[in-house]
């Protein structure tokens, strides 16, 4: 029995092992090679510890490449899509989360029936709405169009924090004069902020991560998003991986950022999103 | 009168949610209803001035008489089996070890988290970078143990497994999730039944675990086709289509025909027949979650 159990311990762990290595080796490869110096990046055999540290690439990326404006660009979108999502995702959320009303069911199934719409089915009329409503090649493009991305799954997300708070506070609130509104804004908003916190971040990741819209509806190279910048390091017949994998490894930063300090809200919103009716 | 609404409990809640249905109204759902209008004309980057002529159902005529989009609809299915096969043995295992062994569960679950949280750009170089013939891991990897190195990306036959590698890469976590929260679900009671019973743990997995675990696992399967179809963001950055269309999705093919070719009521067209493909799945996603009810 015991020696049955050790047995099992050891696969289990080395099985973890091996997936964990599966993981990070990807990452840890672009990280490695963001601080090689240039002649090590491309030298053969590559060397899977670098021989010596370099923050050339960095020096490079943030002084003589256009990811920094790229990285303004993509903040003015994310403060933009979060702020505009945020605000409407949280009042209808909690529509839904505190009031019994005619239609209501109907509505929270056309919300679902609008989120399972995928986003590439809508992707060629929503670049003839924007170019008829003459945004294209605007960041207000990009602020729209997120917003199809993230406000379903921040409706429910929020809809179901509401609906963990205690109506109690509220009415003892409303009994002492507080209008709805004011209940709201006093007593249940200040409750939720681990909510609010969670669904914001949601926001911040989907249009940090964003390219294919910004790729199609942006032209002009002052515009171009953080991912975007990517892609300048891509040239025809050679790749700067030296520089590329620098920006890679800033634009994995705020998320893996995010991760750390939230991980358990986002892998129950991750789940929330698509087990909740 | 502002104030009457605004604190009226009959009229509130439609003004709480007025800002939200205004979004989705302008953002998803007059899109939706507009693609099907664009799939019935000629439309093309050539005519968006002057006009598209109507041509009804001929774009989905012509669409099945494409033998470039008959062969996308096989890769695709390459690529839905492939990753599913693979996202799901792993996720599974991953959801099991998880849920048994709490403790290093902790350290594990948000290391393996970390790819589907990654951009799709980042992902794709991420893996351009660990194919690279000469400088890349996997080759390096391969010499290492004496064998031959492999043109991931630019061969024919290895490509779109190579797409399918980075691609369980990412998506595993998310079945490791999924089947890990429905196994907290499943009660004790059952398995100490068994185990009076003289059960051995594989029997208890065979007859308790897997019944029980039926409904979130075709739940799972259904999201994952839905998601692995629809995706073309990888595609596009590490192989557009290519070799020779080897990896040419149907998702990609339609990416290519309206944003390349310029056929935007041909793309259109594609996108809505994805989209039937789309809601037969969620039929079915909403007959599992009916029966599990």
């Amino acid at each position: 029995m015991k020696r049955g159990t050790i047995l099992r311990k050891t696969l289990v762990y080395s099985f973890l092992a091996l997936y964990a290595i599966f993981t990070l080796l990807p990452i840890y490869w672009v990280f490695v090679t963001s601080v090689k110096p240039s002649a090590e990046v491309e030298s053969f055999p590559p060397t899977l510890l670098p021989h010596s540290f370099s923050l050339e690439h960095y020096e490079f990326v943030f002084l003589k490449t256009r990811v920094v404006r790229g990285i303004v660009n993509s903040l003015i979108v994310t403060v933009a899509v979060t702020a505009i999502s945020l605000v409407s995702a949280s009042l209808a959320g909690y529509a839904l989360a505190r009031f019994r009303f005619p239609g209501k069911n109907a509505l929270t199934a056309a919300i679902l029936g609008l989120y399972l719409i995928p986003p590439v089915v809508n992707v060629i009329p929503l670049f003839l709405l924007l170019r008829t409503l003459r945004l294209l090649n605007t960041l207000w493009a990009l602020i729209l169009a997120y917003q199809a991305l993230v406000l379903p799954l921040l409706t429910f997300l929020l809809r179901n924090y509401f609906e963990s708070i205690p109506r109690e506070l509220e009415e003892s609130a409303l009994v002492d004069g507080c209008t709805r509104l004011g209940a709201l804004w006093r007593v249940t908003l200040p409750l939720s902020i681990p909510g609010l916190a969670t669904a914001a971040i949601f926001a911040f990741i989907f249009s940090w991560n964003e390219f294919i819209f910004a790729l199609l509806f942006l032209f002009s190279d002052e515009l171009k998003t953080f991912q975007l910048t990517l892609m300048e390091f891509v040239k025809l017949y050679r790749i700067d991986w030296g520089a590329l994998t620098a920006a890679m490894v800033i634009g994995m930063a705020p998320v893996l950022f995010f991760l750390a300090v939230a991980q358990r809200y986002l892998i129950a919103g991750l789940l929330g999103g698509a087990i909740k009716r | 009168m502002i104030k009457g609404i605004l604190n009226s409990e009959r009229t509130l809640p439609y003004v709480l949610m007025a800002p939200l249905l205004v979004l989705l109204f302008s953002v998803t759902l007059f899109p939706f209803l507009w693609n099907f209008y664009v799939s019935m004309h000629d439309l093309k980057t050539t005519n968006l001035q002057s006009g598209a002529p109507f041509v009804g159902l001929a774009n989905y005529f012509r669409l099945f008489r494409d033998p470039t989009f008959l062969h996308s609809l096989k890769i695709s299915s390459y690529f839905v089996l492939g990753s599913m096969v693979g996202q799901f043995g792993l996720g599974l295992l991953l959801a099991m070890i998880l849920h048994y062994h709490p403790g290093p569960a902790r350290v594990f679950r948000v290391i393996f988290v970390i790819p589907w949280i990654l951009s799709a750009l980042i992902i794709g170089y991420s893996w351009i970078w660990m194919y690279n013939y000469r400088f890349g891991l996997i080759n390096s990897l391969l010499r290492l143990v004496g064998l031959r190195p492999i043109h991931w990306l630019n061969d024919i036959r290895m490509a779109l497994w190579a797409l399918v590698i980075a691609n369980i890469w990412r998506g595993t976590p998310f079945t490791m999730l999924f089947l890990e929260a429905a196994l907290k679900t499943i009660p004790s009671e059952p398995y100490e039944a068994a185990k009076v019973d003289g059960a051995t743990s594989w029997q208890s997995f065979r007859y308790i675990t897997l019944p029980l675990l039926r409904p979130a696992i075709a739940i799972n399967l259904i999201l994952v086709t839905m998601w692995t179809f629809n995706l073309f963001d990888t595609i596009l950055v590490m192989t557009k289509g290519g070799p020779a269309n080897a990896t040419l999705t149907t998702a990609m093919y339609m990416y290519k025909s309206a944003f390349e070719y310029g056929l935007l009521g041909y793309g259109s067209a594609i996108t809505i027949v994805m989209l039937l493909i789309n809601a037969l799945l969620a039929v079915l996603y909403f007959k599992t979650i009916g029966r599990r009810a």
